[in-house]
This record gives structure tokens, sequence and C-alpha cells, in this order.
């Protein structure tokens, strides 16, 4: 395998758990998801389906996209799926926070928010003000994951493995049973479910041997 | 390493995944500070004043204000309320109102979809809304006039930036009183001239000094006093001490009359008068009639500072249309204290110096205005009003009252009224013939019955068709009673919007809900001290605004901006401004007698002191010279008759203290063969009303399995077969929660305890479905005390409980609303 094919792959892992990111980040706009009826979107899932690991959570995304399609203001019923989700209901909800599920507390801005600041600190950077999110969101550690793997043009450094293992598959399973929790169209839980099985694959990929 | 087996990604970043990546959360940080351990900075609330390290962004540790020898322990719930799961962290939709306005389906508050919207269309809606109603109906569709406990902070005071932006827009109902006070402030104006529950009481020291015996009726000092309405001082802890001290040596004796041993008495290890509930006036009745009939009573003192004893004797000797002579065995019967025992209580009572105490508790009860005016003819018999230690006093145990004022003025508030000349859009204050103003516990009546004509102090009220509410910092579906009628009222309501932190029941029933940030987001500045005046506190801003939330300022701001004000509105100054610009003011102010520092060595410092205030007697100039000191009552003197409320000609609040018997009570009374126990519904003793509650760590400290705590006594609770920790089912015929079972000695038979403030959390939107928290005004009567005040009847409540067996629900109450289906 030449470097080129190492520095591909490591581009579509970042592009993906961007992807991820920015799927829990916000709700999509009409035009985004759109692309999810008829565009981008479709290739992507309708990809990712093939992989067996991949399949059954491809197939409740794209399920919820028919039932959602189906109604009146698809994007509007998707807003209010994501707000049921993640963005009301912290107890019955699954908010997208680390410290919720890591913390004895059950408060948000727990340790879990201070190790990704501690480790933002050290490298110069900072959850973007505008987004003003605590630092265990699961999108700012995603979108960081992401970062992470894009500047290892040449494999896998120890800090993504490590990253991946203490920051995230700490509190990845919970969040993920939590949104299973929510009854609504199935979309965002769809997404988790893929998030959570893809991470599996990914670790297990980026292992030394 | 083995990334091989991935190839069949390989292409796709390129095909499909740029266009669907949005953009990154993450940026460089401008130089990084050096700071490890954090910044300490002063702020202040309604539990005290305190100091804060801030690190890395983020409240790390709190310590009490080191002038506050007795810190509340509530300070410790402090940060579970910043970074509470309960916290609203943006503008948010109720789905169906935003698919359908005013035609959305009301019937599903209470159980809702939301979305997030952006602040610019939240704004939008709400400013299209107000304008929607005063076009479509007018300014009585409107009521965005009831407040409560805000923060603390006079910048960001939430009703003054209610009331001025949405003035600025047009006029809309508002109301008068509030539902602490309500009986009591409407009815002592007539009795001693002033609301009495407001007012500086005689100063600790003289009452220590003077007293031989204190008379607490029906009040808690040491609950009540760890919160204040501005900064708490917490002074009056050091009275507490010297008094518990005093009692020790017998030098005073403290009697409680209460059916509830309170935690003062504990605290005091003073006496008890058991009482049945409700029935402070047939006791009070039969004390008046024994210092009649044994002649103790100071005549001279009702000839010179007292009208209208002659009118009030025949109805205690029982020849006036009741019949009834109102002697110590006819209050026997009705109040469970022995004839004799009342006769005794009454020879006590004038035999040396003695000071009553009057708690709110028993104004927030049917005829709650009776209670407090015999209290007044009372000591008016003693003679005492006006001597140190002596006397009767309505507020003891609220913020600094007793504690002596320094007399220095405080900072002044964010204005509430736009400025002249008013630029006001909607000019329109043709009410169509309803009132402009309502007393602020009957605005669920006026949804449920617009147009229906109540009395009220002297006025004819006709209740306004509200289609709108807007409440800010306010949370009625804590504070106001019966929470299915409240539903069925806004089944009603085509549009709420609240302003709040935190998810509250009121949050969960809105249709717009708008993230305001804490206190503690902020900068700010209070005074120290609400009666006291000790000082001035900083409110430095511990963190900046959490989420999309912003401060009350900014949030009424935008909605200025929106009306084409915003400079009117904030007078071109900026938060930091208006700090400095009230702390000027209050420089000003005090120029003459309490020089202060400029403002950026007040910022630095954290707060200044006035020092201690001299001590001083309530009523003491009345007693010195009536004429020239005379009451603010009609006359000029205590009001043993009132003309005036005689005139009102109401059934229920006549021209002397009478008793009524109430719709429902305990111990025999109406009601209490179905429901016989008698729930009290006082003030917390771990929150701030409602405030607090949603703080985690701090609720697990009292909750019981989760549940607000019932206190009961333990031969009720043994005869359902309920232990401690059990849970409870407590229900009437108005609604049912569940909470958890604290049993206790301190609490007699037939009677039991849920403190208000409980968050509301209804298993389902559905009218009659059980409480999983423990709100007691779920169980509550919406009821008015009477014509005069139309206050709230919290405290006339009966109920039965039982032991919940199954499994039960889940507490619904916190972290946001909620979606059964």
């Amino acid at each position: 395998m030449t470097e080129t094919t190492v520095s591909e792959i490591n581009e579509t892992r970042a592009s993906l758990y961007w992807w991820f990111a920015t799927l829990l980040t916000k709700e999509l706009d009409k035009e985004q998801l759109a692309m999810y009826f008829c565009g981008e979107g479709v290739t992507l899932l309708d990809q990712l389906e093939q992989e067996p690991d991949f399949t059954a959570s491809v197939q409740k995304i794209k399920s919820a996209l028919t039932t959602i399609l189906a109604m009146n203001k698809p994007e509007l019923e998707l807003a209010a799926d994501f707000s049921q989700i993640f963005l009301t209901d912290t107890k019955a909800g699954a908010p997208p926070y680390a410290s919720v599920y890591l913390s004895k507390s059950g408060q948000l801005f727990e340790q879990p928010h201070q190790d990704m600041i501690d480790l933002f600190k050290a490298q110069g950077l900072t959850v973007d003000p505008e987004f003003n999110e605590p630092a265990d969101h699961i999108a700012v550690q995603l979108d960081y994951l992401g970062n992470l793997i894009i500047q290892d043009v040449n494999g896998v450094s120890e800090a993504q493995i490590n990253f991946i293992e203490v920051h995230i598959l700490s509190w990845l399973e919970q969040f993920v049973k939590a949104a299973d929790k929510v009854n609504n169209s199935g979309f965002y839980q769809g997404v988790c479910q893929l998030l959570q099985a893809y991470i599996k694959q990914d670790i297990v990929a980026i292992m030394p041997d | 390493m083995s990334i091989s087996r991935r190839s069949f990604l390989k292409g796709l970043m390129a095909t499909s995944t740029a266009a669907l990546v949005g953009p990154g959360l993450i940026q460089a940080a401008n130089a990084a500070a050096s700071d490890t351990a954090g910044q300490w900075k002063v702020t202040g609330s309604h539990w005290g004043a305190f100091r804060a390290r801030v690190y890395a962004g983020k409240v790390q540790e709190i310590k009490a204000f080191e002038a506050d020898k007795y810190p509340t322990d509530m300070l410790k719930g402090i940060k579970g309320i910043i970074y509470s799961p309960s916290r609203i962290r943006y503008p948010m939709v109720r789905y169906d109102w935003y698919l359908n306005r005013e035609k959305s389906d009301t019937t599903q508050r209470g159980d809702n979809r939301f979305i997030r919207v952006t602040w610019d269309e939240a704004i939008t809606l709400f400013h299209d809304e107000l304008e929607r109603m005063q076009t479509q109906y007018g300014p009585w569709a409107i009521h965005a006039g009831s407040t409560g406990w805000r923060s603390t902070g006079q910048v960001h005071s939430c009703g003054n930036h209610m009331a001025r932006a949405i003035g600025m827009h047009g006029y809309t109902v508002n109301k008068v009183g509030d539902y602490s006070t309500g009986a009591g402030q409407t009815i002592m104006p007539y009795v001693l001239g002033t609301t009495e529950v407001y007012a500086q009481g005689t100063s600790w020291p003289l009452i220590l000094k003077n007293s031989k015996t204190i008379v607490l009726w029906g009040t808690d000092l040491a609950k009540n006093l760890q919160v204040g309405w501005n900064c708490e001082t917490h002074e009056s802890f050091e009275y507490l001490e010297q008094l518990k001290e005093k009692i020790a040596r017998k030098e005073i004796r403290v009697i409680s009359v209460d059916p509830v041993k309170s935690k003062t008495q504990n605290y005091l290890n003073s006496e008890q008068q058991y009482i049945n509930p409700q029935t402070d006036v047939p006791f009070m009745l039969a004390i008046a009639h024994t210092l009649y009939k044994e002649n103790l009573y100071d005549k001279k003192f009702i000839d010179t500072y007292a009208l209208g004893f002659e009118d009030f004797v025949p109805y205690l000797l029982g020849t006036t249309k009741d019949k009834i002579e109102k002697t110590p065995e006819w209050a026997e019967q009705i109040c469970g204290i022995k004839a004799d025992d009342i006769r005794e209580f009454a020879r006590m009572l004038v035999k040396e110096r003695t000071q009553i105490m009057v708690g709110w508790s028993i104004q927030r009860q049917q005829h709650g205005e009776q209670p407090y005016w015999m209290a007044a003819v009372l000591a008016t018999m003693l003679g005492q009003i006006g001597l140190p230690g002596g006397g009767i006093s309505y507020a003891h145990h609220y913020s600094s009252v007793g504690v002596s004022s320094t007399g220095a003025a405080g900072p002044g508030a964010f204005p509430r009224n736009p400025d002249k000349p008013e630029k006001r859009i909607h000019k329109n204050k043709d009410y169509k013939g309803y009132s402009s103003t309502i007393p602020v516990a009957r605005w669920v009546d006026a949804i449920l019955q617009p147009g229906k004509k109540i009395q009220a102090n002297g006025a004819t009220i006709t209740l306004p068709d509200l289609k709108m509410m807007v409440f800010s910092g306010c949370n009625p579906w804590h504070h106001h009673q019966d929470r299915n009628n409240m539903k069925k009222a806004f089944h009603k309501l085509e549009t709420v919007v609240t302003v709040d932190f935190t998810w509250t029941a009121t949050c969960r029933f809105s249709d717009i809900v708008l993230p305001a940030c804490t206190q503690w987001e902020r900068n700010d500045l209070d005074l120290y001290g609400s009666y006291s005046g000790r000082g001035i506190i900083a409110m430095h801003k511990l963190v900046d605004p959490l989420f999309q939330s912003k401060t009350d300022f900014e949030i009424f701001t935008l909605l200025a901006r929106k009306l084409g004000q915003e400079k009117d509105y904030t007078q071109g100054k900026s938060e930091m401004q208006w700090v400095k610009e009230l702390y000027d003011g209050c420089v000003e102010a005090n120029k003459a007698s309490f020089p202060m520092p400029d403002f950026e060595t007040f910022w630095k410092e954290g707060f200044v002191d006035f020092g201690k205030g001299k001590d001083w007697t309530r009523q003491a100039a009345f007693r010195e010279d009536p004429e020239i000191n005379s009451l603010g009552t009609p006359s000029g003197f205590i009001e043993i008759f009132s003309r005036k409320i005689d005139r009102y000609g109401y059934k229920e609040c006549q021209g002397h203290p009478m008793w009524f018997e109430k719709t429902e009570r305990s111990h025999g009374g109406p009601g209490s063969d179905k429901h016989p126990i008698w729930l009290q519904s006082c003030h917390p003793n771990k929150r701030l009303h409602s405030q607090m509650c949603d703080s985690e760590q701090f609720r697990a400290t009292y909750a019981v399995k989760g549940r607000e705590p019932i206190y009961l006594n333990p031969q009720d609770a043994k005869s359902r077969g309920i232990k401690d920790g059990d849970i409870v089912r407590v229900f009437n015929d108005r609604g049912q929660l569940l909470a958890g079972a604290v049993v206790s000695d301190n609490y007699p038979a037939g009677v039991a305890r849920i403190e208000e403030g409980a968050w509301y959390g209804p298993v389902d939107e559905k009218i009659g479905s059980l409480d999983t928290y423990g709100d007691p005004n779920t169980l509550t009567l919406d009821l008015a005390t009477s014509e005069l005040s139309q206050a709230t009847s919290a405290n006339t409540c009966q109920v039965q409980y039982e032991k919940f067996v199954g499994k039960a629900p889940a507490v619904t109450a916190f972290g946001g609303p909620k979606e059964i289906s």
C-alpha cells in the first residue's frame, strides 16, 4: 500500500467523522435535507449500506427519511426530532454531552468538558464561540477527531486511538442507547447507531497489529 | 497497520461527503492565559453574597462572602443552577404552535414537540404575536404583568425589562398584589396604615433587651430568613442565636402558635402552643374575650390610638347577628386549645412586655385578612404598640427586617416604564370594558371566565378575555393554585411567551421559550440587605452566558430593536454603563451621609459597606404623637372597625375582624370526613420558592426516592402502613401527586407538609394526571381569600394520602419538556 492510499483513507475517515459531526451539530435545513432525498446524501448512504456492519443503521435512516418525506414540512419534522433527542429533554432524551453520562452530578460542564478544554488549551484551540457549546459535545469531539486524522498524513497516530478510546468510546454506547429510547422518525437514532458501528469498525482497523 | 480492508470507502469523500459536511466547530484560541488556578470574583444572590473561583470559563468553587457570618447551606446549590441539565439552551418554539400559530392544538401543552429557532426568528415571532394581539384584539388580550422573585441585580431586573420593552409596543393587562402576602398587604393599610408585610420592624437588639415574651404566630424565622429579596446578609441569625441563649437562661419566653413544631422552635428550643390549622381567629377572639371579660386590656391605649373598639365588642360578646359569644369554650371546639389554656395565654400576653411576630402563612388561606386584622386588634388591646420589644410585626421572618437600617440609599434600577415622551407604537387604551389591572391571583379565572365581574378592594373588576400571556423570570406553574384548573385555562390561550433560564413547568406549557442566562452570567450590582441597607455588592459576571442564552437586557433590547426603538430602550448605554450609572446615582444619593468610593474602586473591591444601622422601634413615633405622626389609615388611627371596608358591603370581609368557617378545614371542619389531612404548603427550607429545585445534587440532599418530601405525622403514617422513605400518593378531588414520606414528630395528627416550589411534573398533559415529583399546588384550591384582596388561599387545602404501590412513574419535572407519545 502506498502512502497516498493511507492519506486518501485518512481523508475519507476524517470526512466521515466530520459528516457525523455536522449531522449532530444542528438541524438540517431544507437544502441540506434535500440532498438525502436526491443527491450526495443518497449516494453516501447507498455506499455505506453495502457494508454489512452498517446496513441496519443505514436502513433505519432511510426508512426515517421515507416517513419524513411523506410529511407536510419534512425539514421541520426532522428539526423537531432533533430537538426532542438532543435539545430539550436531557432526562428522557440523549443530550450530546459526555458530562451527562460520565459525571456523578448529572450536571453539564463536568470533568469530561474540562478534559476537552485542557486538551484544546494545550494545542492552542478553542470551541468556536458562535457554537458556544460545552467542549464535551459529541460534535466537537468528532470535529476534533477529524482534525487529528487529517493531520496524520502518513498513518494513524497513537493520539487518534487514544482520543477515540478515552474521550468518545467512554460514553458513546450510553449516548446511543439514550437516543434509541426516544420515539420519533428514527433518523437521528439511525445516525447515532451508524456512528457507533463505524467507530467500532474504525478502531479495530486502525489498531496496531 | 491494517487499514487496507477499509478501501471500500476510497473515493467516498470526493464524490459525496464534501457537500454534506458543514463548517468546523473548533478554531485557534487567542494567546492562552497562563492562569492555572483561576480568578476569584464576587457576586450576590437571594441566598447571600459569595465569592466564586472561575477557571477555564467555569465556576469551580463557591465560598460565602466573608461578611456573612451565617451563610445558608443553599449556597451549595448555586453551581447546580448554572450547570443544571434543565437549562434552556436555545430559543425554542412549540412545534404545533410554530406550524399553526393561534390555531394550534393547545390541548398538547405539557406534552410537546419543540423546535429550535434562531434568536432573530424567536424575537420576530414574539413581536408578531404582540402586534397581532394589539391589532386583532387590543390591550385587554395581553397579560404581561405577572412577576415573581426575579434573580437579583438592579440592571437586569427581568420584570422591568419586560415591562419597558412591551410597554414601548403597547398597553397590556397588569396585576396588583403578589402570591406571598396578597391578603396581608391589602388589609393592613386599612388597619395600621401600611402593608406591614413589607415594612421594617423593631430592631432585634431592642427586642432582645425589652421583650419578656415573644409570640411567633405561624412564622418560621430560621427557615425563611435564609433568603432575601435583594442580596441577603443573614445578620438576623446572630440575633436568633442570642435569643436562643436568652431562652436557655429563661430571660425571654418564646411561644410558637403553630400546628407544627417549626425549624425555629427546634433551633431555639422554645415552646409551642399547638393550634388546629386555620383556626387562629377563634383563638384570637377568645383571647380578646378573656382580656375584655377580665378587664385586662389597655383602655387608655385604645382610647388614644384606636377607633372602633365599641363596634367590635358586641361581636365578641355575641350580641350581633351571629348570636355567638366568642368565649374560650366556644373557641376550644374549633381551635383545639383548652378554654383554660386560652385564658392563661391571654393573661400571659398582658403580664409583661410582649412582642407578637406574625408570619405570612395565616393570611395565605381563605379569609386571610381576618387573622391579620384580629392580631392587630389583640396587639391594640395589649397596648404595647410603639414600645421597644412590644406590639406587633408581620415581617420579622422576611429579608433583613429587624436588622437596623443604616438609612443609606440603595441603587436604583433599570427603568420599568418607557421614557417620556413615549413613542408607544399602539396607543390604544380601550380595554373594551375589561379591567386593565387585576388582582394577581385572578388571571386564571380571567382566562376561564372572561367578562366576569368580581369585587376587589373597593372596586369592581371585569376580568379581561386574555389571549396571550408573557412571563419573564416568573413561574406561575409553581406559584398559582390548582394545576388541573390551569391546564384547562391554558387550553384557551392562543400564545404564551416565557423568558427564563431553566425549563420550569411554565416554560413547558409555553409556545415561545426564550433562554435568559442566569444572574451569574452578567454584570450587575445590588443592595446588600433589603431592609438594613448594609451595603452595595458588585455582581461580577462569573462566566459568559452559556449556550445561546442572553441577558434580560439583551433579550428585550432585541425586541426594542424590532420596534425601531433600540436606542430609546437602552438610552444608548451598554450593560456596564448601566451598572456604573446606577452606582453613580447611589453615590450621589448618599453623598451627604455615606461617602462612597468611585465606581472603579467599588468594582475592584466588590462591595461598599455602610456599617451597622441605628436601632429603631416600629410605631414609636405614632405612640409619641398620634396626631403629628398619624398612621396611613383613613382616620390616622388604628382601625379596629373600618368604616371604609364596612361600606364595601362584602360578605367575607366586613367592618371588623370576624371568624368565617373555611370551605375545607381539618380536625372536624368541612370536608375533613373525606379528606382528613390538612396540607400546608409553606415556603421551602432548601429552595427559594421554585428556584434551585433544578439544582440536581442539592435536590438529592433532601428528595426522597427522587421525589419532593411530604412530612407526615407518625400516627397518621402508621395507620396507612407508611414508613419513612416510602412513596406516597396524595390526592383530593382536584388532583394527585407522588411524594416521598418523611415521618416526623414535628407534625401533629391531621397535618402534612409539602413545601411549595416543588417543580410540577405530570405523567402526561391530561387533566387529572398524576404529578410525579410532588408540587403541592396540584392539590390546592384556587379560591380567593375574600372580596377584599382576591388573594391566594393556598393554605386552605384538605387531602388524603396512601402508600403508593406498584412501579412509580419516572419523575418528569426536570431536564426540559417531555413528549410522552
